[in-house]
């Protein structure tokens, strides 16, 4: 039963996804597609192969490099101090203050995805559940990887959507964080 | 009851006999007194009116405080991208002193390579900063590290802030409230030496004092010496006009003897101290020896010397006549005199007032302007302001304002575009001044604005550009297309073939528009990020009709242009009047990867107590997917590396990954270029005034000043992170098709997992290039599937 169910997936997912190339349309679509009450007419409409190839030399193109993983002892000193001081605020229950600390950190490095994280847990406890959920996300677009931290901010947006009654999106990132996990 | 009613009737008959006949001197007597006691219940309620009238202002609110405007504080740590020079001119900027001893908050010391610093304390919103002495040690790329007193590693030392600006009550009136232990004790004692040495001793007036005031005035034919006590000054200033007359005398005596009954001495010294007038900057009255401090010397009264602490006790007599900037020579006697005074009183030694009278004056050149030096940024911290609170209390309540300025990128923003637009100007036979500009630089990140330039004469706040002039935007919305296209990742990738061949839109109305690219040439066949890099108007507005103008205009909305758009097509092009903050909001969405940030110019308020009022957090919105933000990112990093913004880097460092956006609009009339680093964002406009013709593209303009001004901001190359659904694939770049790292001239693209070119390149022979390619290929449309 298991078996069979997973198979008819499987074959589902492969159809779709011959679907999805064959739809692909690396060329543009030009045959006149109604753009509200205006209309693109073109002149000889030759077929984008006929069309000649550009004459702009064009230079090699070279893909932006993505940032080095910082390691744990590298950490600036200043950003260290204040996650510190932002856990202590938070243990003594001054959320607004364990806040500011993390964005006086986020500051110095904006691009640090444990720093956002540590935000999110912190709207969360602040009954910010929308921002908390829109700070996970952030966390996440910087996590370059690290899949251990993407599962805790899935998690978080689970119970930050759960907390806005949205039973269902809380599911499906607890779905997301279980796969991450596997 | 009986008894007394018995009594009644022949009392009154007593009573007759005797009004009947009235002595003179019995009338007499009896008018006096009946008048005495009118006159006495008169007093008795003007003195009561009186006390009220003291009470109410003394118990109450005393003062109309204006709001005090500070910069972002200067933070420094270990690895923080400061120079020796930045941190320098920064400590300068907040009026520290170089000196050899660093005992006083607020001194500094220069040494190769570090900066020995002793810093002030300073009340922030989450507490106390202490002063603290520290070094500075520098390396080529900022702060190496803090050391404490004793060679101890420090983490971090925030600076205290840069007052930046006032928002003041309608009586002018400018004051910075001290406390009791922030005056220095040699002022007070001064003060009471020169103004009323009986001050611990009398109840409001001195009649001794008055009297010798009396004899020496007749000996000497004028007034030349008062009797007032600190007490009755103070009456006087607070709740008496300056008529001279005998009445208002003895209201001011009254009232002073009231005031000593209700409260302590100190209390009164204190409000004295706070109160006193001590200058006239235009319609700005300086009050308060807190205030004072600033305006004649640019430091907090805790860092003044025995000189400059007598000169303020000698101007209190007469700041107009006294005023130590227009008479120099007049100033120095009265000071001396002071000394003088202190020494005879024994306050001073000898020794110590021979050498303060040898001391310059030590006041600056000029006053330091009530009006801010950053007019643009004010008005738009006011108009935020302005959303949470009543001008009202804005002006009167004191609160302290905690803003995102950075004094030393404003600076750099200024100086970039005077000195650009004079370049410019020269170099293309321009006529002088005519060239007008605006700058807006934020944080990528968190929104919060950095600079703010209205105009090349930053100084005066006149029309303010950044804020307020709408104009046409080029090509700046041209993102917003490709945005649109990245977001649907079945259709598009940065290698789908763009058609940049002749094109007519046809409206309902028959209105015909033919974009045309700036070389007026067709590029035919391009590939859809060298259309965004070398900014192609045929392909790109082809692009935005087959998306669908509608879907555009969303993307744009999503991005933060909150300004209802004409729905024409010549809008992808940028036909649309915009503000350079609007600009910057739009782009902000790509400088922090897809999420929409308000722009921010305030970070706390606190009240006048240190209390915070309000703090305003970092809100974000994710409005792009990461993938599409990080694919149109990727773009314009590809407009810097080959495109329209390639000849930044010859004056820029070539290491410096900036993605960014030039904008030309026609016939040259606006030149304008936004783009961002890993940490700040910068948007430049210029053009002119009457939006004539200026002969500038977005690049030989505008890009020029934005160099200009990131070079200084001490900035962060970009990294862009890839999201998870990012991967890289080899890419014959001349077909658009799939390759392999062994097909000559293969380059990686990003590509949103699934959404590679489904050819593959005839180059690919290896056999294992092309399985291992298909093979990833189907393992990471799995993982699009069921990974995250």
């Amino acid at each position: 039963m298991t078996r069979a169910l997973m198979m008819s997936c499987l074959a589902l997912v492969l159809t779709s996804g011959c679907m999805t190339t064959a739809n692909k349309a690396p060329v543009e679509d030009r045959t006149g597609q109604s753009a509200g009450k205006y209309q693109m007419t073109e002149p000889g409409s030759a077929a984008t192969d006929d069309v000649p190839e550009a004459h702009a030399e064009v230079k090699p193109y070279v893909a932006p490099e993505p940032p080095q993983p910082t390691p744990v002892k590298a950490k600036n000193p200043a950003v260290t101090s204040l996650a510190s001081i932002a856990d202590n605020k938070m243990r003594s229950g001054d959320y607004d203050a364990a806040a500011a600390a993390l964005e006086r950190a986020l500051r110095h490095e904006p691009q640090d995805a444990e720093l956002w994280h540590r935000l999110a847990e912190v709207r969360l406890l602040q009954h910010q559940p929308e921002q908390a959920e829109s700070t996970a996300l952030k966390s996440n677009t910087l996590a370059n990887g690290d899949k251990s931290l993407m599962i805790k901010n899935w998690r978080l947006i689970s119970k930050s959507r759960r907390l806005r009654g949205d039973g269902v999106g809380a599911d499906e990132a607890e779905v997301r964080a279980w796969n991450l996990g596997k | 009851m009986a008894k007394s009613r018995k009594s009644t009737k022949p009392r009154r008959s007593r009573r007759k006999t005797r009004q009947a006949k009235p002595t003179f001197r019995q009338w007499l007597i009896r008018s006096l007194l009946k008048l005495s006691l009118v006159v006495f219940v008169v007093l008795l309620a003007y003195l009561s009116y009186l006390d009220v009238t003291i009470l109410s202002k003394f118990d109450g609110r005393k003062w109309e405080l204006p709001a005090r405007v500070y910069a972002r504080p200067m933070e420094l740590y270990s690895g923080a991208p400061y120079s020796r020079d930045q941190v320098l001119a920064e400590l300068r900027l907040l009026g520290y002193r170089q000196s050899q001893q660093l005992d006083r908050p607020g001194s500094y010391q220069l040494a190769s390579g570090r900066i020995a610093l002793h810093s002030r304390a300073f009340h922030f919103w989450d507490g106390q900063e202490p002063a603290r002495r520290l070094t500075v040690h520098f390396n080529a790329d900022g702060i190496d590290r803090l050391t404490g007193r004793d060679g101890e590693p420090l983490p971090l030392l925030r600076l205290d802030p840069l007052a930046i600006g006032g928002i003041y009550p309608q009586s002018f009136e400018d004051r910075i409230l001290i406390q009791r232990d922030e005056v220095p004790a040699l002022l007070i004692k001064g003060l009471l030496s020169v103004e009323d040495k009986a001050f611990y001793e009398h109840h409001g007036v001195a009649p001794t004092a008055i009297l010798r005031a009396v004899v020496s005035n007749i000996k000497a034919g004028r007034t030349v010496q008062g009797g007032s006590t600190l007490t009755q000054q103070l009456v006087k200033s607070f709740y008496l006009s300056s008529e001279r007359t005998l009445r208002r005398k003895l209201t001011e005596a009254m009232m002073a003897l009231l005031l000593e009954l209700h409260y302590d001495k100190d209390e009164i010294l204190l409000t004295y101290l706070n109160e006193v007038y001590l200058g006239q900057a235009g319609e700005r009255a300086i009050h308060g020896i807190g205030m004072a401090s600033h305006f004649y010397y640019e430091r907090p009264l805790g860092e003044l010397d025995l000189p400059r602490l007598a000169l303020l006790v000698g101007i209190i007599k007469g700041p107009s006549w006294y005023n130590p900037r227009l008479h120099p020579e007049r100033a120095k006697e009265r000071r001396n005199l002071v000394l003088d005074v202190m020494q005879r009183e024994g306050v001073i030694s000898a020794e110590q007032a021979a050498r303060a009278k040898q001391a310059p004056l030590g006041v600056t050149r000029q006053a330091p302007s009530g009006s801010s030096r950053y007019p643009a940024f004010m008005q738009l911290l006011k108009l935020q302001l302005r959303r949470d609170y009543q001008a009202q209390d804005l002006q009167t309540e004191g609160l302290k304002v905690f803003t995102t300025l950075d004094p030393l990128i404003q600076q750099a923003a200024e100086k970039a575009l005077h000195k650009r637009l004079q370049a410019i100007e020269k170099s293309r036979n321009i006529k002088a001044d005519t060239l007008q500009g605006a700058i807006v630089t934020t944080a990528s990140h968190n929104g919060e604005v950095l600079a703010l330039v209205g105009g090349r004469e930053a100084h005066y706040s006149g029309f303010n550009r950044a804020l307020n002039a709408r104009r046409q935007v080029g090509s700046l919305l041209k993102p917003a297309i490709y945005a649109t296209a990245y977001d649907r990742p079945d259709e598009y990738s940065m290698v789908s073939w763009l058609d940049d061949s002749p094109l007519q839109v046809v409206s309902d109305t028959d209105e015909h528009w033919q974009p045309q690219n700036y070389d007026q040439e067709f590029h035919g066949r391009v590939p859809l990020y060298a259309a965004l890099a070398h900014s192609y108007n045929v392909s790109s507005a082809r692009l935005g009709m087959t998306l669908g103008l509608e879907q555009v205009f969303a993307t744009l909305r999503d991005m933060g242009i909150e300004r209802d758009l004409p729905a024409y097509p010549s809008v992808l092009l940028g036909a649309a009047e915009l503000t350079p903050l609007e600009v910057t909001r739009m782009y902000l969405t790509l400088s922090s990867n897809g999420f929409r940030t308000p722009i921010r110019a305030i970070r706390e308020v606190l009240d006048v107590n240190n209390q915070a009022l309000q703090r305003y957090p970092i809100q974000i919105e994710q409005v792009l997917k990461p993938a599409t933000a990080y694919l149109t990112n990727a773009s314009l990093i590809e407009v810097m590396r080959s495109g329209t913004g390639r000849s930044l880097y010859r004056n820029f460092p070539a290491d410096l990954v900036v993605a960014g956006k030039t904008g030309t609009t026609n016939e040259l009339r606006d030149s304008w270029f936004a783009g961002f680093t890993n940490d700040k964002l910068s948007v430049v406009w210029i053009g002119n005034d009457e939006n004539r013709p200026i002969g500038l593209t977005g690049s030989s303009g505008a890009m020029q000043v934005w160099g200009e001004v990131m070079r200084h901001a001490s900035v962060q190359s970009l990294r862009l992170t890839p999201p998870n659904d990012i991967e890289f694939l080899w890419i014959e770049q001349a077909s658009g098709k799939l390759a392999d790292a062994a097909c000559p001239g293969a380059v990686k693209f990003p590509f949103i997992k699934g959404s590679a070119p489904p050819e593959p390149a005839a180059c690919i022979g290896g056999g294992r290039g092309l399985e291992d390619t298909i093979r990833s290929g189907v393992k990471s449309f799995w993982e699009q599937l069921f990974g995250d």
